[in-house]
């Protein structure tokens, strides 16, 4: 019998216009590492939660056909007894956590079972060595741990309970590099040591062809396809006509025209094996236009004497697009926010449009530099889309008219026209990261910094969002972003500035930094699949930035008919 | 960048006896303290539980940056308490320093007068009264510097409480540090947008706070829902018969003593003036005295 059974299972919240699932029906065996793909809205976390049997008990809803979880119905069985078989980690590690340190964070499912003080101790240590966690971490607050050491308890709180099936409800999207690597590398440790039963909600097509035996695709509420990971990760084009991205190598064997296209790196290069690479077409070159940024011997120390930038030597050029990579904690945001005014140099100076910001008001700074934060939330602060956008242009005293124009304007630019009286409270996550970088433009500033534009979104909205920084580029913008993601970097940047420490430790191209296996290492930033692979096809060549850019390298006639069987389509904003 | 995010914090160094002592026993003696001030209003009184107070803070070796915001608190306090009480009370003693007739509002119907009356008592009056705030305030930093939140929330469960209180403890704890993350998160995301928060005419301080409590509350709300599925995901009910408590947090022999030393202090604070007519603090009046003569 299988471990978990879903049945043509239905669910509609109440007051929603469309049901989140419909007639879904799978099984998992026990032991078995299942991923859910598909597009945000597609019904991803609802599954999840049904999993649990948090839906029916947590939402208020109709439900129909059954969720059967060791042969126990989940809708009509005691709901502690589900909660103790299936154990759940959600995005968010700061809002998962109740108690104040480690140990009583991981203990107090166990005192709540009635354990036994000794055996709940036992229970502890073994949990926090299952995530590869030293002892000494038990007395610390889990909110001073990092994103990865954070995921890596949340899941210790969990396996203490022992549940026999792991869901794991996109737990990486949030973390950096590093953090994303501890957690797989626990999720692979589980699968190998205690053969765990696992379904792991994620948009990473690369790690989910690594780890998952099986896929799940959703869209729309509904199986869009389902099969073994490689046959379905294979399927290039019906993956992006559902907004899921391939693993690259799979992209490429698409272009390349392989028969059976995989997401197993190894085989691609084995496949690819002799293959002669093209030297790459000559690189855009840095604009020849003034400074828009000037930094000198930039050093920052917080009030409790963290040294977060140490020296940092920087000129960024009006229409540059330039990348701050690097892991957390290595200064990227504090560069960035004295770029703004935000923070002032502990030593050193920044120079910006020929102003020193220390000596200009950060509103001021404001009119130069647009700032957009990681979490849309924190930003904004209006009531209707339309009024959030002209908050920007009404505190810098501009007339009414001219805030009107430019509010309509930048409508049209970030596509939210049809929400303009919406609350954008009520907007979805990539429409509100939009309205973010929009309340930004309004300002119309020279340079825009955007700090993680797509963390947590799916592959389409970081498109959409991408796309619109681009445009504000070719428009004439320097635009800055800080983010983890490699691929977005390879394909949109011109330049990376490499972080680690508070210094610059490498500033050039995306082919130059990807090619520097020390730079990278010390970062640890991993390049995108395609620029890997290149390199191990020919490492004296530089390494390719793009799936399209790998296969003409290789000789492959790529034209647009191709190229629209690997261009994600968005499901409308 | 670190932020001071909880509320309690426990600075002192992990070998002192408060880090030792039960939590109850610190509520304990912050309420005896707190009682036996409100209770006990003459000098003499005030004087010895001051004396108390500086004892416990000094023994607790707290560090003086720990309490150093409870005591720039307390010198504003005292300030703006001993200036009011100087020039809004009229009590006359034996030396009157200053008095003043101030005739505020004259009408038909009669007129308001404020009248300023400094003599020797009530100078002593507000000295006695910024003695008690002393006493409140320090009584409270010793807690506070010396308890940490985990130690409360340990505190409320060996009372064995319902689970509900001690979870919405700890969770009110973890709301505080998240919300003064998200403060600065906003307030910093207001001043990119070209708001300078905080500065300029009084109308648009408010305007901007008024902004800036948008996504606060948002932040709130979301993050509510987030945390509510996440403890319902783990299994955690709130009514549950036998569950055990990991943490066994006994009362020590120092508990029970200074339990028992601070339940005699209030017993003979309320009593000693019924049965003798004098407060507790005349045997220090009489010391004084005699010193003095």
């Amino acid at each position: 019998m299988s471990l978990i059974r879903v049945e043509s299972l239905a669910w509609h919240y109440e007051g929603a216009a469309e049901p989140a699932l419909r007639g879904v029906s799978f099984e998992v065996e026990r032991g078995e590492f299942v991923a859910v793909m598909g597009r945000t809205g597609a019904g991803k976390s609802t599954l999840c939660r049904c999993l649990n049997a948090l839906i029916p008990r947590h939402s208020r809803g109709t439900m129909e056909g059954r969720v059967l979880v060791a042969g126990l119905d989940t809708a009509r069985s005691d709901f502690y007894e589900i909660a103790g078989r299936v154990g759940m980690v959600f995005q968010d590690p700061e809002t998962q956590f109740i108690m104040m340190t480690v140990e009583d964070e991981i203990a107090l499912g166990l005192e709540n079972r009635g354990v036994e003080p000794q055996a709940i101790r036992a229970a502890v240590e073994r949990a926090l060595a299952a995530v590869g966690l030293p002892q000494s971490y038990l007395g610390k607050p889990p909110t001073e741990l990092s994103g990865g050491q954070k995921q890596r308890v949340a899941i210790a709180a969990m396996l203490a309970l022992e549940p026999e099936i792991l869901v794991l409800d996109e737990p990486t999207s949030d973390l950096d590099p590093a953090g994303k690597a501890e957690v797989f590398a626990i999720l692979e440790r589980l699968k190998a040591e205690r053969a765990a039963t696992v379904i792991l909600v994620s948009h990473d097509s690369e790690q989910v062809a690594r780890y998952a035996d099986r896929v799940l695709v959703l869209d729309q509420g509904r199986v869009a396809l389902a099969g073994p990971t490689a046959e379905v990760l294979g399927r290039v084009r019906e993956l992006a006509a559902l907004g899921i991205a391939a693993p690259q190598v799979a992209q490429l064997g698409f272009l390349l025209g392989w028969p059976r296209p995989a997401g197993d790196p190894r085989a691609a290069l084995q496949r690819l094996h002799g293959a002669r690479l093209a030297p790459p077409a000559a690189p855009l070159a840095r604009p020849e236009s003034e400074p828009a940024v000037k930094v000198q011997g930039l050093e920052h120390a917080y009030p409790d004497g963290t040294l977060a930038l140490r020296g940092v030597d920087l000129e960024l050029r009006r229409g540059e697009y330039v990348a701050i990579v690097g892991s957390n904690g290595s200064g990227k945001t504090t560069l960035a926010k004295h770029l703004n005014g935000l923070l002032r140099p502990t030593r050193g100076s920044v120079w910006v449009a020929g102003v020193e910001a220390a000596r200009v008001r950060p509103s001021e700074l404001a009119r130069r530099v647009g700032y957009c934060f990681q979490n849309p939330d924190h930003q904004l602060f209006c009531q209707t889309v339309e009024e959030e956008l002209a908050f920007g242009p009404r505190h810098l005293g501009l007339s009414e008219a001219e805030v009107r124009a430019r509010v309509e304007r930048v409508l049209e630019t970030v596509g939210l026209a049809p929400w303009r009286n919406e609350h954008p409270f009520f907007l979805g996550k990539g429409q509100r990261q939009r309205l973010a970088v929009g309340a930004a433009l309004t300002i119309e500033p020279e340079i825009i910094i955007v700090d993680e534009p797509t963390t947590g979104q799916d592959h389409a909205m970081c498109e959409e969002i991408m796309a619109l920084l681009d445009r504000l580029n070719q428009a004439g913008h320097t635009v800055v972003i800080i983010t983890h993601d490699m691929e977005l970097v390879a394909e949109h940047c011109r330049r990376v500035l490499v972080m680690a420490d508070g210094r610059i430790i490498a500033d050039g191209s995306p082919a130059q930094v990807f090619a520097d296996a020390e730079v990278t290492a010390r970062a640890r930033i991993e390049p995108p699949q395609v620029a890997r692979l290149s390199l191990a096809l020919d490492p004296a060549q530089p390494p390719a930035l793009s799936v399209p850019e790998l296969a003409r390298r290789l000789g492959a006639p790529i034209d647009e008919a191709a190229l629209q069987g690997i261009r994600l389509h968005t499901a409308g904003a | 960048m670190t932020l001071e995010k909880s509320l309690f914090r426990a600075y002192v160094p992990p070998d002192a006896f408060v880090r030792r002592m039960h939590p109850l026993t610190k509520i304990a003696i912050v309420v005896v303290l707190n009682l036996v001030t409100l209770w006990a209003t003459d000098p003499y009184s005030t004087a010895l539980f001051l004396a108390i107070c500086v004892a416990l803070v000094l023994l607790s070796r707290s560090p003086l940056s720990a309490i150093r915001g409870f005591l720039l608190t307390l010198l504003g306090l005292m300030q703006l308490l001993t200036a009011a009480y100087i020039l809004l009370s009229v009590k006359p003693g034996t030396v009157t320093y200053l008095e003043r007739r101030l005739v505020l509002l004259s009408s038909s119907g009669g007129e308001l007068v404020w009248h300023i009356l400094i003599s020797d008592r009530t100078i002593a009056d507000a000295l006695a009264l910024d003695m008690r705030l002393v006493v409140l305030i320090l009584a409270m930093a010793f807690f506070m510097v010396t308890t940490n939140d985990r130690d409360i929330v340990y505190g409320l469960r060996k009372l064995r409480l319902p689970l509900a209180v001690s979870l919405i403890v700890a969770l009110i704890f973890r709301a505080i540090s998240i919300s003064v993350d998200d403060f600065y998160a906003v307030r910093e995301a207001m001043r990119a947008k070209g708001a300078d928060v905080g500065t300029g005419p009084i109308w648009r301080r408010v305007r901007d706070y008024v902004y800036l409590m948008v996504p606060l509350f948002v932040l709130v709300v979301r993050r509510s829902e987030e945390v509510s599925l996440a403890i319902e995901a783990r299994g955690i009910p709130i009514r549950r018969p036998g569950r055990t408590v990991y943490h066994s947090l006994p009362f020590h022999r120092e508990d029970w003593l200074l339990l028992a030393a601070f339940g005699a202090l209030l017993v003979a604070t309320l009593l000693i003036p019924r049965l003798t007519g004098a407060s507790i603090g005349a045997p220090l009046r009489w010391l004084v005295e005699s010193l003095w003569r």
